[in-house]
């Protein structure tokens, strides 16, 4: 089965440890329309976070409460983040009727696409795609206009994101890893899997990907830990429209 | 399984030959590590015997990796039913969960039939209670207690808990070959990794071997006729060689389809006969519509072949509904083989007679008319077709054949 | 977002035959030269293996154009049947369904919402347009046309989410199946065809089969 894997080996092969990648981009409308008024009340939809562990013999499991676990996480640090910065209001989804949330599901998973193929076309080796991302004006439609209408929600905020924690034996493996690689000068142990998590604005009315974040960061990581979401959704934010000046404000 | 990292000596000049000589002048060494490596991998394959769940009630104490690999059955059962591609007949789907209640009547409501819509041979157990079996499979089966000897065999899997047990054995194997592979050089440290797979492959055929001990126990437990058994794998061996399929998805890792027969057989053979469940005509009554969507989902895929080895049966034809002629047609016309036009005639003929308000016969021998260039009769049948399915979803491709048809009849002496 | 789809980009966008290229005038011509046809400009065209043209503004997860051509003994790998020349466009169709359905578990249980007769390059074939959901319950639709000209096969498929892209782009679509011309070399020959449409196939008996 295909995974994110291929893409992240080689952006993570580029540094064995250490490495932070943060890509942000802005619809275009926003861009050209620096006045135009970003949106006020945001809904945030379940966060996605997926945590596996990696076994030593690379068996790659998806561990259920750990996903829980980062998603809550992930949840707060977005909270706290709308809360300290002023920048915009979160909506809870449970207040949402049954009816109207099942439609923002069906729009979840085209998010999944957008956003999939708007990452995928800005990383991708060939210049004719890295031009049509640059363009940015990918979109999900107007399809939610009429629950922003109903509910009186401006936006929906996406986080999606998958880390990769080694199991105490592939720990072993790597600490061995590196022990043979001093004497043959090569790294010989398993590869290191970068964390990954996005964040994304849609306008409910225009469906318009207002503002895509993206971060990668590689060597050791638990999106677990509350500290460590808490700091990587705070560097996804730092690009968010108007993220400086409240920073600076606070100061 | 990630394969071996062969240890390269490109890190300086000169590395290469320092490894040949190192690993000759260890050669002792690297004999004993191995030895040392087999017997802890004889140890890590064994690993604690895992007692089978004795009932729902044990469900609910599943937690740490077990609970892990069930959310991953939860995320596949997830998709499956997001993906729109459980087949909805309440009467089927109300029967099969009855046959599997009989067999395993203390995990009532924990183990959960549903069948998928896919004419391929195929049935699966996720580790969370889950099973999912193809109509293709349903409809290839003969009676209740062939139907059992499958839903015996895959809800086995689930209360022996096969998923969590080769989901640990993989990673132990897995972790077994990473380790060996970095401690012994050169030729040596292939040999860990081999002896992973196959002791993966090895505990996959006896938890199959298991699957058919105890689910044959469960069919006479529940009181089913044990000597159909053999018979379901009998019908999939013929099915295959139609097909001309080396080994099915179902049967990838399960003993030959072949040792199964002889395995059953030697269950079966000091058991009394008799027993419930052998009534073909009972089953064909319950499958009907079943196996008539199966037919229709197999010739859309071209599986023409498959059609024709359950319908061309004439022991078979009874426990067909009528119409099936026509699918028999159907089939005859996919293939193409020399001949097949006469023989698809002969069936749609025979679907008309047997089941004349059955509108796709007609098209059938319309189409077959009109290519035939026999146009006064392919008017007939098509103009018929249409009568009696005005709103037939390939009215157009009809419209355009009568059209040239009734060109072609009106010019022809 | 979904891990599956980056990595599918990834893979279309990076493993071409011939690297991936905005386009700038409509009128392309196919890469081996035997059709013309008008492309959205301002679109992404890539030519995969075996010489398929794949047309996408946004990504092949949001909408793509293919344009194949292949030898009609070929045209099915999955399904491996063989079509003929003397096959009806209706016969096609349901070869070409066959072949759809066999991809993955989720296209095996694909609904038919439309399957008729059209007329492509002058020739008489079919159109038809599926849909099916993929593993997340998102509705995706397909549209195809295809026909057959002496042994090859033409086909030129739609693809798009339900939500939003489907609607958006069919028109785009409709443009460039509208557009699609055979090339000079095989006008002549087309042109006798159209001329003589489904009928003059079907002189031919088909009863010894493919």
């Amino acid at each position: 089965m295909l995974s994110l894997r291929p893409s992240i080996a080689f952006i993570a092969a580029l540094c064995l440890a250490g490495c932070t990648f943060q890509n942000t981009a802005l619809h275009k409308n926003v861009v050209q329309q620096p006045d135009r008024p970003l949106p006020h009340r945001i809904l945030l939809a379940q966060p996605d976070v997926r945590l596996h562990e990696i076994s030593a013999g690379e068996l790659v499991e998806e561990v259920d409460e750990w996903s829980k676990t980062a998603s809550a996480h992930a949840a707060k640090s977005v909270e706290a983040f709308a809360q300290s910065s002023g920048l915009f209001e979160l909506v809870d989804p449970a207040k949402v009727p049954d009816a109207e949330r099942i439609k923002l599901e069906d729009y979840s998973a085209l998010y999944a696409l957008v956003a999939g193929s708007a990452y995928g076309a800005k990383h991708s080796m060939y210049s004719a795609w890295r031009d049509r991302a640059s363009e940015f004006d990918y979109t999900l439609g107007p399809g939610l206009a009429g629950i922003a209408d109903s509910q009186k929600i401006d936006a929906v905020l996406y986080v999606v994101g998958t880390d990769y924690i080694s199991s105490a034996s592939r720990k072993a493996a790597m600490v061995l890893g590196f022990a043979v690689g001093l004497f043959v000068g090569k790294y010989v142990g398993p590869e290191s899997r970068p964390l990954f998590l996005s964040a994304g604005v849609v306008d409910m009315r225009t469906g318009e990907l207002l503002w895509f974040s993206t971060e990668q960061h590689s060597g050791s990581s638990d999106l677990r830990d509350a500290g460590l979401m808490k700091s990587v959704v705070d560097d996804l934010f730092k690009t968010y429209p108007g993220a400086d000046k409240a920073s600076n404000a606070k100061k | 399984m990630r394969r071996n990292k062969t240890i390269r000596g490109d890190a300086y000049p000169g590395a290469q030959s320092d490894l040949a000589a190192g690993s000759y002048r260890c050669r002792p060494f690297a004999r004993a590590a191995a030895t040392a490596l087999i017997l802890a991998w004889a140890v890590s394959a064994a690993g604690a015997k895992v007692e089978p769940f004795s009932d729902s009630a044990a469900l609910e104490h599943v937690n740490g990796d077990e609970r892990r690999v069930w959310t991953q059955g939860n995320e596949i059962a997830l998709a499956i039913d997001r993906g729109g591609i459980i087949y909805e007949n309440p009467g089927a789907s109300a029967y099969v969960q009855s046959v599997m209640d009989r067999l395993f009547p203390e995990f009532k409501g924990s183990v959960q039939v549903a069948i998928v819509k896919s004419s391929q041979l195929n049935a699966f157990a996720l580790p969370n209670g889950r099973i999912y079996i193809n109509q293709g499979l349903l409809a290839r089966l003969r009676n209740e207690a062939q139907l059992a000897t499958l839903l015996g065999h895959e809800g086995t899997h689930f209360t022996y808990r096969h998923g969590y047990q080769s989901e640990r054995k993989v990673k132990n194997a897995g972790a077994f070959a990473t380790f060996g592979s970095m401690i012994l050089p050169g030729a040596v440290g292939f040999l860990p990794q081999l002896l992973a797979i196959s002791s993966v492959y090895g505990f996959s055929r006896e938890m199959e071997t298991e699957a058919d001990v105890q689910g044959f126990a469960r069919l006479q437990r529940a009181g089913y006729d044990v000597h159909e058994s053999p018979r379901i794998f009998e019908h999939l061996m013929a099915d295959i060689k139609a097909e001309d399929i080396k080994e099915p998805f179902f049967f990838a890792t399960h003993p030959k389809l072949a040792d199964r027969v002889q395995n059953m057989k030697k269950l079966s053979a000091g058991a009394p006969y008799g027993g419930d469940g052998t009534s073909d005509l009972e089953y064909a009554n319950r499958m009907a519509q079943l196996r008539l969507d199966s037919l229709e989902h197999m010739l859309s895929m071209g599986r023409a072949k498959s059609a024709l080895v359950m319908l061309s049966d004439p022991e078979r034809v009874p426990e067909f509904p009528p119409e099936a002629q026509y699918y028999l047609g159907e089939a005859y016309r996919l293939r193409g083989h020399e001949g097949d036009a006469r023989l698809a005639e002969e069936a749609y003929l025979k679907a008309i007679e047997v089941a004349p308000a059955f509108p796709p016969s007609y098209r059938g021998l319309g189409v077959l008319r009109f290519k035939a260039n026999h146009y006064t009769d392919a008017q007939n049948y098509l103009d018929r077709y249409l009568e009696l399915a005005p709103d037939a979803p390939d009215r157009k491709y009809v419209d355009s054949y009568l059209s040239i048809a009734r060109k072609k009849a009106g010019s022809q002496p | 977002m979904n891990r599956l789809v980056i990595a599918a980009v990834l893979v279309i966008l990076s493993g071409c035959a011939f690297g991936p290229k905005r386009v700038d005038s409509s009128r392309t011509e196919g890469p081996d030269k035997s059709y013309t046809v008008d492309l959205p400009v301002g679109w992404i065209s890539q030519v995969t293996y075996h010489s398929r043209l794949l047309v996408s503004r946004d990504g092949p997860p949001l909408e793509y154009i293919l344009i194949t051509k292949t030898s009609l003994k070929t045209a099915f790998p999955k399904t491996k049947k063989a079509a003929s020349e003397t096959m009806l466009p209706a016969e096609l169709a349901e070869l070409q369904i066959a072949e759809i359905k066999s991809e993955d578990q989720y296209t095996a249980a694909l609904t038919v919402a439309e399957n008729e007769p059209a007329e492509i390059a002058g020739h008489q074939g079919f159109r038809f347009r599926v849909r099916y959901k993929n593993n997340r319950g998102l509705e995706i639709q397909r549209v195809a046309y295809g026909f057959a000209e002496k042994s090859d096969y033409y086909q030129v498929q739609f693809g798009a989410p339900t939500l939003y892209y489907f609607d958006r782009y069919y028109p785009d679509f409709q443009k460039t199946v509208a557009s699609f011309q055979l090339s000079d070399s095989n006008k002549k020959t087309s042109a006798l065809k159209s001329q003589r449409l489904l009928s003059e196939n079907l002189t031919r008996s088909n009863w010894t089969g493919h």
